[in-house]
């Protein structure tokens, strides 16, 4: 297989698992599966990782404001609270249910943070030259990705204001809007990575991302 | 194939543990006369994990057919997308318990039956995460 620009490489389809040979693609467009459509080629602008540095920071720099401050404030009685992305979590600990506290605490704090600081090292290993250690870290990228599930929190701000608001005065607090900014830009850093493909001369150019090595099942 | 078809299974069996605690909620809107949300919450919460379990099953005993293979790949990418979703439910939970434990009304639980939604969401995202689309096209690749 050949890495240098301009030659055609063999790629399999991550989701149907046709071979192709695909072509140098022009920056911003995308090869897709003859059989089945799904994207199985980007083209490479030359400022994606660049681009993907800046998300990442941005998301880094509002992960601390976005997680401290608070998200809801609901008034009963005269009495105003306020309650962070932490809250529910933390609740959900001491009324005894941390089974549950585990799950919501990993996929709206942890698991979040621990994707920024792995897209952050996976865009000065690509900066830096560091091949090894690419592929792991896309994989590592790819699964925090699909774990850190905090687009849904946004939604779920909405509806727990629509639902408190029949008993008590509930509003969203500035804090929802840093962790609107860190959404967008962790979705966009993902974005502009690509990760469920390798770029042009990338190790890992064969099976996908996310089943390294193993081979196409055969009856 | 087997490892495809476990977490199936088990998603199965904790899937019916859930109903009550959400079908109160969805019981009290209805009573309110918020009737549209009430549908909504009843979509999201029981309809969607149940057209989950059933999908990823179709999809699993599907694959020695070669019929529709391409709206079958299609099918599995939209299920791979709103997997996560269902989280919403678990999220409006804790938010909520946080804010009756932590203010000034009365104190509050999170029950089995939210344990039991997150395991599916958990499960059900793992088993599709689990099952490879490739699967889907097997028959055509034989050398």
């Amino acid at each position: 297989m050949s890495d240098q620009p301009g030659a055609a490489r063999l790629l399999d389809c991550p989701t149907c698992g046709l071979v192709q040979a695909v072509g140098v693609l022009p920056a911003r467009a995308h090869a897709q599966c003859a059989r089945c459509g799904a994207v199985i080629a980007h083209g490479d602008d030359g400022a994606g990782n660049q681009r993907a540095l800046c998300f990442a920071l941005t998301a880094l720099l509002l992960f601390p404001p976005a997680y401290a401050y608070p998200i809801l404030e609901v008034t009963t009685l005269g009495d105003t609270r306020a309650y962070t992305v932490v809250s529910g979590a933390r609740a959900l600990w001491q009324s005894a249910m941390w089974p549950l506290a585990v799950p919501v605490a990993l996929a709206s704090v942890v698991l979040p943070f621990c994707l920024i600081l792995a897209l952050l090292a996976l865009v000065l290993a690509r900066a830096v030259g560091k091949p090894g250690a690419i592929p792991w870290l896309r994989r590592t990228c790819a699964f925090l990705a699909t774990w850190s599930i905090v687009d849904v929190y946004l939604l779920a701000i909405f509806v727990t204001v629509v639902k408190l608001a029949q008993m008590t005065d509930a509003a969203p607090a500035g804090g929802a809007l840093l962790f609107l900014g860190l959404v967008v830009a962790l979705a966009l850093a993902l974005r502009s990575l690509h990760l469920d493909r390798p770029q042009h001369g990338e190790a890992g150019a064969g099976p996908p991302a996310r089943r390294p090595g193993r081979p196409i099942p055969r009856a | 194939m087997p490892a495809n078809v476990f977490p199936t299974l088990t998603v199965t069996l904790i899937g019916s543990t859930q109903t009550d605690t959400v079908f109160d909620g969805v019981v009290a809107l209805w009573q309110d006369g918020m009737w549209p949300l009430a549908l909504i919450v009843m979509c999201a919460s029981l309809v969607i994990p149940l057209v989950k379990i059933v999908a990823l099953l179709f999809l699993v005993l599907s694959i020695g057919m070669t019929a529709r293979r391409l709206e079958r790949t299609r099918f599995y990418r939209f299920i791979e997308g709103i997997g996560r979703w269902s989280m919403l439910d678990v999220y409006v939970i804790s938010l909520i318990v946080a804010v009756i434990n932590l203010g000034v009304l009365s104190g509050a639980r999170a029950d089995i039956g939210a344990l039991a939604f997150a395991a599916v969401v958990i499960v059900t995202i793992a088993a599709t995460r689990q099952f490879d689309p490739r699967l889907i096209w097997r028959g055509d690749d034989r050398a």
